[in-house]
This record gives C-alpha cells, sequence and structure tokens, in this order.
C-alpha cells in the first residue's frame, strides 16, 4: 500500500479490515497515521458513552413501549386502545395532554369526518332555511273599571291658539275684525269684515 | 376596494342610525316650515229671505254663521269652492263670483302640542279690481277664517278659507 487516506485509518479504527490489511496499514500510516487512529478511536469511544448514557436515560420510558410491543406480539387481535388501557403505568407517567394527543391520533379519521358532516349540515341549513312567518293576531282585550291595571292615558289634545290679525289695510271702507267662540272646546272663528264707504247697509 | 365597501356600509349604518335618532326625537306630526298646505276656500253670498236656509254644503260653518254678526242674515248660499295647494311664498290668485281673491302662504310654524300654525296673507279684490283688503293673519291648522264685505241691496259677500299641511 502506497498511500493511506483518512477512510482506510476510519476502517482500521473502527476494526472493519482483516487482519493483513491492518497491519498494512498501520505500516503504512507511520506515526502520523498512528496518532489519528488513537483519536478516532478515542472520539468513538466517547459517542458510543454518550449514546449508552441516553440510552439508559430512556430506558424507563421506552420499557412500558417495549412491554406495549411485546404484548401486541404476543396478542394480535387486541386492539390499540386495550394495549394502551393494559399499560396503566405508562399512560398516567405521559400526563393529561399526552392522553389526549393520542386519543386524537387514534380518532383523527373520525373526528375530521364528524366536524365535515356538521359543516355541511349547517350550510345546507342556512341555504334551505325557511322565510320568517310573520303571524298577526288581533286580540280583544275586555276594558275593566277596576283599579288593579294602570290608568288609561289621555289622549294627546292639541292646544288651539286663537287666531291672530297681524295687519290690515282696508280701501274704501272700514274694516272691523271679530272673533266667533268655538263650541265644545272648538277653536275661535276670526271673521274680518269690510264695510265700504258706499255701502249703505252693513251688519 | 374592501376597505372601501367597508366603509360606505359604515357610512349607511350611521345614517340609518342618525335618521332613527331623528324619527324618535320629532314628533312625525309635527308640520315642516317648508311643507304646502292644502287650502280650501268657499265663496258664500249672505242675504235675508222669507225662507231662511244654510246651504248643505256649508255645513262645517253652519253653526258659526247662525251668530253675530251673521246672524243679521238667515240665507247662506255657496257661490264656489276651491281648493288650492300653497307654496311658501308663493302667492295664488282666486277667481270669485264677486272679485277676486289672493292667498300667499307665509309660515308654517309647529310648536311641541300646539296646533300647527299657517301664517297667510289675503287680498280682496272687488268685481272692479278695486282692492278691498289686504291682511295678514295667522290661524292654527284647519280652522277657518272668515274675510266677509257688504255688498249693494243689503247681501253680503264671506269668503269663508281653512288650510292645513
Amino acid at each position: 500500500m502506497s498511500k493511506v487516506t483518512d477512510p482506510d485509518l476510519m476502517m482500521l479504527a473502527d476494526g472493519e479490515l482483516d487482519a493483513a490489511e491492518a497491519s498494512s496499514v498501520e505500516r503504512a500510516a507511520g506515526a502520523a497515521g498512528a496518532a489519528k487512529i488513537a483519536g478516532l478511536r478515542q472520539v468513538g469511544e466517547l459517542v458510543r458513552g454518550h449514546l449508552e448514557l441516553a440510552a439508559d436515560d430512556a430506558e424507563d420510558r421506552l420499557g412500558a413501549l417495549w412491554g406495549l410491543v411485546e404484548r401486541r406480539l404476543d396478542a394480535p387481535t387486541a386492539s390499540v386502545d386495550e394495549a394502551v388501557r393494559a399499560a396503566p403505568a405508562a399512560v398516567e407517567s405521559s400526563g393529561m395532554w399526552v392522553r389526549l394527543m393520542q386519543w386524537v391520533d387514534v380518532h383523527r379519521g373520525h373526528l375530521l369526518t364528524g366536524a365535515l358532516s356538521a359543516g355541511a349540515v349547517a350550510a345546507l341549513a342556512f341555504v334551505l332555511r325557511a322565510e320568517p312567518q310573520v303571524e298577526i293576531r288581533t286580540v280583544e282585550v275586555p276594558v275593566t273599571g277596576s283599579s288593579a291595571g294602570p290608568e288609561p292615558r289621555d289622549p294627546i289634545v292639541l292646544v288651539a291658539t286663537p287666531p291672530e290679525v297681524e295687519s290690515l289695510e282696508v280701501s274704501g271702507g272700514t274694516g272691523t275684525v271679530f272673533t266667533i267662540e268655538g263650541e265644545d272646546g272648538g277653536s275661535d272663528t276670526a271673521v274680518i269684515w269690510v264695510t265700504p264707504d258706499d255701502v249703505l247697509e252693513g251688519i | 376596494m374592501k376597505r372601501s365597501r367597508l366603509t360606505s356600509v359604515r357610512r349607511s349604518a350611521g345614517a340609518l342610525i342618525a335618521g332613527a335618532v331623528l324619527l324618535g326625537f320629532f314628533d312625525p306630526t309635527d308640520a315642516r316650515a317648508d311643507a304646502p298646505v292644502a287650502c280650501t276656500v268657499l265663496e258664500i253670498e249672505a242675504s235675508t229671505s222669507d225662507a231662511p236656509a244654510v246651504d248643505p254644503a256649508l255645513r262645517p260653518l253652519e253653526k258659526k254663521l247662525k251668530k253675530p254678526p251673521f246672524s243679521s242674515w238667515n240665507t247662506f248660499k255657496r257661490l264656489g269652492a276651491h281648493t288650492v295647494t300653497l307654496e311658501l311664498m308663493k302667492g295664488s290668485t282666486l277667481t270669485l263670483v264677486h272679485g277676486k281673491a289672493g292667498l300667499i302662504l307665509r309660515e308654517v310654524t309647529a310648536r311641541g302640542p300646539k296646533k300647527a300654525r299657517v301664517a297667510l296673507g289675503i287680498t280682496l279684490d272687488d268685481s272692479d279690481g278695486k282692492r278691498v283688503l289686504d291682511s295678514k293673519v295667522a290661524v292654527d291648522a284647519g280652522d277657518f277664517l272668515v274675510v266677509g264685505r257688504s255688498l249693494r241691496g243689503g247681501t253680503g259677500q264671506l269668503v269663508a278659507l281653512s288650510c292645513k299641511p
């Protein structure tokens, strides 16, 4: 092997080369390649350690899931709901929001179908709604003289104003203004009478 | 576009609300100051006869005609009847059997619980066209006003008029 590349060093550090190839690469790599291999191995150990720690942390949460999977495998005809109910510890630890979201995930199709149906029904009801019918009924209410009810209101009576003669000009005669009083609350009537000078008879 | 339509709708709604408020505050029976008025003018001849009679067409005035100063006559005959619509400050001339009558609507006022008031200018000319009377009066809408003059032969000419918006 004349020249050693980084992928070769990575395969060596990962143990993916057989013994002959590994020894050939180690010889060709020299001191610089050996340092790279050592660094790669250290980084690999760090990554593996981190992933193992993360797996340990998730083990409690994944345990219930694995149990669920195992039960599903043991009882393939059981429904998902039954399996969920069979793992109360996992459900309780998830909280109300997670339970709600799980329920929504399971019934998403039902919810969408219900919403669309409700919208269609509302649209039909709006389009096909009947015109409001107004029925006017006349009901005769007997008038009683008892004091139980409120006193009837007096009808509005407009106030009359006596007639006014603001100006009067008479040519060739005498003008007289009379007022005839109205009867039964009626209005007065103004009379303007002219007696010409050349008329001897008058009122 | 949408904004202008919304503005138009808001303006229309505002106008409707303003109209409703105005209708609520003002009595719809109130007369408008510039509204035309319809006047009924009756020309009556008064005389004395052995057969007292009041023309049935003068029934609205019958009681008044039996009171002084008209009680000096006992026969009243309607010579003519006119219905004229007067507009504010526009004169109208009526041809009578005995001359002419001129009317002009000066003002119409409505003051709360009081009857609408009609202010008129009235002129009366004799058969020769001579101005006999020129007067300005104000009466309640619907009430009669009587203008008259003595004629030769002991008769009288009465012009009774009533105006209402």
